[in-house]
C-alpha cells in the first residue's frame, strides 16, 4: 500500500438476502482513494456501487446484506476486523462521513436541523460547550450557504427547499472535518439548476478541509467535471478504472465505450446516440464468465467471454480493464463511431 | 394550527351530539318504562297522568329535543329503582373507574416503554421477540377470564390478595394488573410495529452515519418520531381501556361506572344504563379531542402549518 | 456475518395451527364420542373433578353444578361461540364492504353519511354500545349475532373506503366508467376484488375479538341464554364454585384462548408488518 493511500479495499464481497435467497451483490471489489483525491464510481442501479458504500460506512443494514470477504482499510487500519466495533463506530461521521441520494427523507423530520448537526458534531467532539456547538453549527451552514444561519438552524426540515436540505446534508457531513467524504448521488434527486450549486458548495468544503471524495453516481458528466479518477462498475465488479482522461479517451471496456457512446457530447460531430442491448442483469441473474457478455456487441460469442471470468488488465500505471480483448477495444471504438455518425447521417 | 383546532373541536360537539341521540334511540327502544315504574294496582288514569308528566305524550320530535335539552343541562333522566338522577349515580361511580382505568394505563404504559426501551437498547432482539410473543398470548385471554385466574392464584390459593371490592390499595393490585397487563400488550405490539416502520426511513441511516450509537438512535432520533403517532393510537385506544374496565369491574365487584351499568341493565334500569354508557362515551370523546389538541402541539409539522 | 435464511415453517403458522386444530377437535370431534351427553343431568355428579366417576360414567372433563358432563357441554359451548362468531363477522364484513364501497365510490353527503355514522360508533366503546343495546333489544342468538356485526363494521368500512377512493381514479375504473358501465358493475368487477384480500386479513383479526366480545356479553349475562351453554356463559357460573372446583372456569376459558390466539397467530403472519413493509436502515453494529 502506497503512502498516500487513504483509504484501501480490497476484494469486497457483499451478500445481500433477497426474496429467492442469498445472492452476491458485489464480488471482489479492490480499489484505493489517494489523499485529497476525487474518485468517481460510476454505473447502472443495481451494479452494486451504492451498497459498497454503505459497507464502507458499517451501514449494512442488519438482516438483509453482509460483507463476507475482503479488506476495508482506512489509514492502514482494517475496519473489519475482530474486536474493532467501537474504532468503526468512532470513524463513522468522523473521519469518514456521507451524503446520501434523497435529500428529502433523510432528514428527521421532528428535529431542527441545527440540532441534527449538533448531534454530529457532539457526537465526536464532546469536550465542546452547547454554545460552541450551536456556534459551529452555525457556521458550516454558512460555509454551505444556507443564508441566515442563526434562524435557519432552528427550523425544520420541512421548511427547508430540496436543494438546501442537501446543503444541510452536507454540513452535516463536514461537521467533524472528515478525511473522506462519500458522495452517493448527491445530485440525483435535485433540480438541474441546482446540482451545478451542490457540487459547488461540495468543491468549496473539501477545500477547506483536504478530505478526500468518493463520488458515486450514474451521471458520467458529473465524473468528466469533478473526479480525478473513475471506476466504473458492472453487475457487482469493476469493469475499468483509470484517470478521468484516459477513460474518457481511450477507454478500454466495451461497457465504458457504450456508456460514452450514449450520452450526447457538445464537442463531438453529431451522431446518433447508442444504446447498450439489453438491460443490466437482476442480482439474481448475473451471468458466468464476463458479467456483461450477453450484452456485448464486441464479443460476438467468442466462448472465452461467457466462460472465464476476465482478470484486470493495466495498460498504464493507471489504467485497467477487465476485458479479455481489451486490445481491440479501441478499433472497436472507432467502429461504432462511424457506425453512429452514419446512421445520424 | 387555529384552523385546525376549531374543525376538531366541532367535530368533537357534532359527535357528542351523535351520541346523545344514540342515547334518546336506546331510551325510547326500550319500550314504555310507565309499566316498570308503576305499581301493579295502578289504573290507566295513574299511567296516562305519568305519561303526560314524564312528556311522553308528546311527539316524537319534540320529546327528542327534551331529551337534548336536557342532556346539555347535564340531565338524564332518573333512575327507575332508585329515586335520584341517572348522572348523578353515574357520578358517584366514576371515581372507582378513573382509579382502574387510570391505574391500568400507568401499569401499561409505563411497563411497555420500559421494557421495550430497555430491551430495544440494550438487549437481544431474540429476548423482544419473546416478550412479543408472551404480548400476543396474553392479547388472546379474555380479561375477565384472566381476572379470574388471577384470583384463583393470588386470592384462592396463596391467600395474597383480596379478591373483591373496594377499599385498601390491596383491592386495587388484581384488577388494575388484569387491566394493566392487557394495556401492556397492546403498547408492547404498538412500539414493535411502530418502531419497525420507523428503522425503514431514511434518517434512521443518517443517524447511524454520524457516529451515533444504538441508544441515541433510539432514544433521540426514532422515539420522538415513534411518539407522534402513538399519541393518536393511545387516545383511539382509550375506548378499550373503557370496555374493558367494564368487564373487570364486573369480575371483582369493584363499585364503578361498568359494574352500575350491568347491575342496572339486570334491573331494566335503562335511564343509569344510557346514562353510564354516555357519560363514558363523552369522557371518551374529550380525552380524544385532548389528544388531538396535544397531537398538534408536538408534531412541527401541524404546528407550524 | 452471514444472513440468516427464513425459515420454512415459522413459529406462529405452526402454534396457531395446533391450537385451532384442538379447537375444532374439542368442538366437532367430541359430538361423535359415546360419551357425548351435553344436556343429561345427575345430581351424583354435581361439581365433579376431571376423570371424576359417578356411578358407572366417567367424566373426562368433570361435570358442571347440574351434573352435566363438561367436556360435552364445552363441545356444544365451542359450536355455539363459534357459530356466533362467524356469523357476526360475516355480517360485519359484507355490512362494512358495501358501505366503505359506496362511500369511496360516490363520494358526496353518501360517504359524509356513512362515515359520519363509523366515527359516531368508535365513539362509543364498543363493549358499552354492545351492553346498551342487548339490554334493551334482547339477548337471543340471532339478536346477538346481529348485535355483534352490526357494532363491528366500521374496520373494514374505512378501509374498503380508503381503498375504493384511491381505485377509483384508476385508468380501469374510469375507462370502464367512460364506457357507460353502471356504478353497481363497476363496484362488483373493479372494487370488490382488489379490496378482498385485505377485507379477509382485517376479518380474521376480527374474528378474534368477536370472539372474545360475545364471550365477554355471555359472561355478563346478556349474551347466550340457558339451557344453552356457551363458554362466557360456563366461566361466569363457575366462578361461583372458583374454591371447590375452579376446572369449571379454567376450561371453558382455553377453549376460548385456543382459538382466539390460534386466529391471531395464523393472521399474524398475514400482516403488513410481516410482509416485509420495506428495507431496514438499521446496521449491524
Amino acid at each position: 500500500m502506497s503512502d498516500a493511500s487513504l483509504l484501501s479495499v480490497s476484494d469486497l464481497t457483499i451478500e445481500v438476502a433477497t426474496r429467492n435467497g442469498v445472492s452476491t451483490a458485489v464480488e471482489g471489489l479492490s480499489f484505493e482513494l489517494k489523499r485529497g483525491e476525487v474518485l468517481g464510481i460510476v454505473g447502472e442501479s443495481g451494479s452494486g456501487k451504492s451498497i459498497t458504500m454503505l459497507a464502507l460506512m458499517g451501514l449494512l443494514s442488519a438482516d438483509s446484506a453482509a460483507l463476507t470477504a475482503g479488506r476495508i482499510r482506512l489509514e492502514g487500519v482494517d475496519l473489519y476486523s475482530e474486536g474493532i466495533t467501537r474504532y468503526r463506530r468512532a470513524v463513522r461521521g468522523g473521519a469518514l462521513a456521507m451524503i446520501f441520494q434523497e435529500p428529502m427523507t433523510s432528514l428527521n423530520p421532528v428535529l431542527t436541523i441545527g440540532a441534527q448537526i449538533g448531534s454530529a458534531i457532539r457526537q465526536h467532539q464532546p469536550q465542546l460547550s452547547a454554545g460552541e456547538v450551536s456556534a459551529r453549527v452555525a457556521g458550516l451552514l454558512a460555509l454551505v450557504g444556507v443564508p441566515d444561519p442563526e434562524r435557519r438552524c432552528r427550523q425544520y426540515p420541512h421548511e427547508y427547499s430540496g436543494g438546501m436540505r442537501q446543503r444541510a446534508m452536507i454540513a452535516m457531513a463536514m461537521a467533524n472535518e472528515p478525511k473522506v467524504l462519500i458522495a452517493d448521488e448527491p445530485t440525483t434527486a435535485l433540480d438541474v439548476t441546482v446540482q451545478a450549486q451542490i457540487m459547488e458548495v461540495l468543491a468549496e468544503a473539501r477545500a477547506r478541509t483536504g478530505a478526500s471524495m468518493l463520488l458515486v453516481t450514474h451521471d458520467l458528466g458529473l465524473i468528466a467535471e469533478n473526479a480525478d479518477r473513475v471506476l466504473v462498475m458492472y453487475g457487482g465488479r469493476v469493469v475499468e478504472q483509470g484517470s478521468v482522461t484516459e477513460i474518457f479517451e481511450t477507454p478500454r471496456h466495451p461497457y465504458t465505450i457504450g456508456l460514452l457512446r450514449s450520452l450526447p457530447a457538445i464537442d463531438r460531430e453529431q451522431t446518433s446516440l447508442y444504446a447498450i442491448p439489453g438491460q443490466p442483469p437482476a442480482l439474481t441473474e448475473r451471468p458466468q464468465g464476463c458479467v456483461f457478455h450477453p450484452r456485448c456487441e464486441m464479443s460476438q460469442g467468442r466462448s472465452p467471454c461467457s466462460q472465464e471470468r476476465p482478470p484486470m488488465r493495466a495498460f498504464s500505471s493507471d489504467h485497467a480493464s477487465a476485458c479479455h480483448y481489451a486490445q481491440e477495444a479501441r478499433r472497436w471504438a472507432d467502429d461504432l463511431a462511424s457506425r453512429l455518425a452514419e446512421t445520424a447521417s | 394550527m387555529m384552523r385546525f383546532v376549531i374543525k376538531r373541536v366541532v367535530q368533537a360537539g357534532l359527535t357528542i351530539a351523535g351520541v346523545l341521540t344514540v342515547g334518546f334511540v336506546l331510551i325510547r327502544a326500550a319500550g314504555d318504562p310507565v309499566a316498570l315504574l308503576l305499581p301493579e294496582n295502578a289504573t290507566a288514569d295513574d299511567a296516562a297522568r305519568m305519561r303526560a308528566a314524564l312528556g311522553l305524550d308528546l311527539p316524537l320530535w319534540r320529546q327528542y329535543l327534551m331529551f337534548m335539552a336536557d342532556a346539555l343541562r347535564g340531565d338524564l333522566g332518573m333512575s327507575f329503582r332508585q329515586q335520584t338522577s341517572a348522572v348523578g349515580l353515574v357520578l358517584e361511580r366514576l371515581p372507582a373507574t378513573m382509579e382502574l382505568a387510570l391505574a391500568a394505563f400507568a401499569i401499561g404504559v409505563i411497563l411497555a416503554f420500559g421494557l421495550d426501551l430497555t430491551l430495544r437498547v440494550v438487549g437481544s432482539q431474540r429476548l423482544r421477540h419473546a416478550v412479543l410473543w408472551v404480548a400476543l398470548t396474553r392479547q388472546a385471554i379474555p380479561t375477565f377470564w384472566f381476572g379470574l385466574l388471577m384470583i384463583l392464584l393470588f386470592s384462592v390459593t396463596l391467600r395474597w390478595l383480596p379478591a373483591l371490592g373496594r377499599g385498601t390499595p390491596g383491592h386495587l393490585i388484581l384488577p388494575a394488573f388484569t387491566l394493566g397487563t392487557y394495556e401492556l400488550a397492546l403498547y408492547l405490539r404498538l412500539l414493535e410495529s411502530s418502531f419497525r416502520e420507523q428503522e425503514t426511513h431514511d434518517y434512521v441511516r443518517t443517524a447511524y452515519a454520524k457516529g451515533l450509537g444504538r441508544g441515541q438512535v433510539v432514544l433521540r432520533e426514532m422515539l420522538p418520531n415513534v411518539l407522534l403517532p402513538m399519541v393518536t393510537v393511545a387516545g383511539l385506544n382509550l375506548g378499550v381501556l373503557l370496555g374493558g374496565t367494564v368487564v373487570t369491574e364486573t369480575v371483582f365487584s369493584w363499585p364503578g361506572v361498568g359494574r352500575l351499568i350491568v347491575q342496572a341493565v339486570s334491573q331494566r334500569d335503562y335511564p343509569v344504563v344510557v346514562a353510564g354508557v354516555l357519560m363514558t362515551s363523552l369522557i371518551f370523546v374529550a380525552l380524544n379531542l385532548l389528544v388531538d389538541l396535544l397531537y398538534a402541539v408536538l408534531d412541527p409539522r401541524v404546528r407550524l402549518a | 456475518m452471514r444472513l440468516a435464511r427464513s425459515r420454512l415453517f415459522p413459529l406462529d403458522i405452526v402454534l396457531g395451527s395446533a391450537l385451532l386444530a384442538a379447537f375444532l377437535l374439542v368442538a366437532f370431534g367430541v359430538p361423535l364420542l359415546p360419551i357425548y351427553e351435553p344436556y343429561e343431568q345427575d345430581l351424583m355428579a354435581s361439581l365433579a373433578e376431571p376423570f371424576a366417576r359417578a356411578g358407572e360414567k366417567t367424566y373426562w372433563l368433570g361435570a358442571d353444578a347440574l351434573g352435566r358432563d363438561y367436556l360435552s357441554r364445552l363441545s356444544l359451548a365451542a359450536r355455539v361461540s363459534l357459530g356466533i362468531s362467524v356469523v357476526a363477522v360475516g355480517i360485519s364484513l359484507v355490512m362494512g364492504v358495501a358501505l366503505g364501497l359506496v362511500a369511496g365510490f360516490f363520494r358526496g353527503p353518501i360517504e359524509a353519511a356513512i362515515m359520519g355514522l363509523g366515527d359516531l360508533q368508535l365513539a362509543i366503546p364498543r363493549v358499552l354500545l354492545l351492553i346498551a343495546s342487548a339490554a334493551v333489544f334482547g339477548s337471543s342468538i340471532g339478536m346477538l349475532m346481529l348485535l355483534l356485526g352490526l357494532t363491528s363494521w366500521v374496520t373494514y368500512g374505512r378501509l374498503a373506503r380508503a381503498m375504493a377512493l384511491s381505485l377509483r381514479e384508476r385508468e380501469f375504473v374510469l375507462a370502464a366508467l367512460t364506457q357507460g358501465a353502471s356504478s353497481s358493475w363497476n363496484i362488483r368487477r373493479h372494487l370488490l376484488p382488489n379490496v378482498a384480500p385485505n377485507m379477509a386479513i382485517i376479518a380474521s383479526f376480527e374474528f378474534g375479538q368477536v370472539v372474545v366480545l360475545e364471550a365477554s356479553l355471555s359472561y355478563l349475562g346478556l349474551g347466550v341464554q340457558p339451557p344453552l351453554p356457551s363458554l362466557g356463559l360456563m366461566i361466569n357460573e363457575g366462578q361461583l364454585y372458583l374454591e371447590i372446583n375452579p376446572w369449571i372456569s379454567i376450561l371453558p376459558g382455553l377453549v376460548i384462548f385456543a382459538l382466539v390466539a390460534g386466529s391471531q397467530f395464523v393472521s399474524q403472519r398475514f400482516t403488513p408488518e410481516n410482509r416485509g413493509a420495506g428495507l431496514s436502515r438499521v446496521p449491524t453494529v
